[in-house]
């Protein structure tokens, strides 16, 4: 069956290019927006799709995408004709969040390819340290967003504002939970 | 050795003066270190690419900073203080002439560039 990129959400986008990159051996993690939009059930609209390759050397790349449809725009981007309202985008790895480089993904079989995605909670804390380091008021609204939709370890993004000496992010994110928890 | 590690001399600095200030613009960097803009311009571009800084638009000018989220960016950091630490003041405040903190509108500067 056809893929409808002019109506996908980011969810489809995300299951159809990670699961046809791992079959040509392209391992990724989807990071950033898109995962907020996933786990929200599509409450936020990201608008791109942001990759992380963990294979060091990737020099197939554009071919792999060209497969698909997708056409490279710039370094990084990627655009498909049929799909103006989603483009990929594919960051520089490794995937780290402030001080943590151990990152362990939460991973799916689609149609026999393992693809992969960050969990909640790195999620959370990816998005808290948008608001940490840039002040981006977003990036708290997200986090927040995740944690309502999905069950998070609260302790571990106590730890890891802790290693990023922002404590107070953490109180204002705690704070901001407050009415769902009861 | 600093040069070695980067590869050349633009790229070095361009991590000194980011380290020094804390963030930078391509002409401000070009003028103050004497490097002409579109050297400075690719090389923050390569940087940018490989995740080592991030910028945001203001007003007209792209201001480039190391990228606070990466773990990466980080280590990177650390390398350029090794170096920046090395230097001595006298160095340090003949290559760095230039003010960039917040100042007082009108107040006077002795023995710098504005």
């Amino acid at each position: 069956m056809k893929f409808d990129f002019k109506n996908c959400s980011e969810e489809a986008l995300w299951k159809y290019v990670a699961s046809h990159l791992n079959k040509k051996g392209i391992d990724t993690v989807l990071v950033g927006g898109a995962v907020v939009s996933i786990y929200t059930k599509g409450a936020y609209k990201s608008g791109d799709l942001d990759f992380i390759t963990t294979n060091l050397f990737v020099d197939d790349l554009p071919e792999a995408m060209a497969e698909i449809g997708f056409k490279k725009t710039s370094k990084r981007h990627y655009e498909h004709p049929e799909c103006p309202h989603l483009f990929v985008e594919f960051p520089p790895g490794p995937i780290g969040i402030g001080e943590e480089l151990n990152i362990e993904p939460d991973v799916m079989n689609v149609k026999g390819a393992a693809i992969k995605i960050l969990s909640p909670t790195d999620s959370v804390k990816d998005r808290l340290a948008s608001y940490i380091h840039f002040q981006d008021r977003d990036g708290l609204d997200q986090a927040l967003l995740i944690a309502k939709s999905q069950p998070i370890k609260l302790d571990a993004v106590l730890k890891w504002c802790e290693r990023e000496g922002a404590i107070d992010a953490f109180e204002e994110f705690k704070q901001g939970l407050e009415p769902y928890s009861k | 050795m600093l040069v070695e590690i980067f590869g050349n001399k633009t790229a070095a600095m361009v991590m000194l003066y980011l380290y020094h200030y804390g963030e930078a613009y391509p002409t401000g960097l070009a003028k103050d270190m004497g490097i002409t803009l579109s050297q400075v311009q690719k090389q923050m571009d390569k940087f940018d690419q490989a995740g080592l800084l991030v910028s945001k638009k203001s007003g007209t000018v792209r201001i480039y900073q190391f990228n606070p989220k990466s773990p990466v960016a980080r280590k990177v950091k650390e390398l350029v203080k090794i170096f920046y630490d090395g230097m001595g003041i006298e160095e340090r405040e003949k290559l760095f002439q230039v003010r960039r903190r917040p100042r007082r509108k009108g107040k006077p500067v002795i023995g710098r560039s504005q």
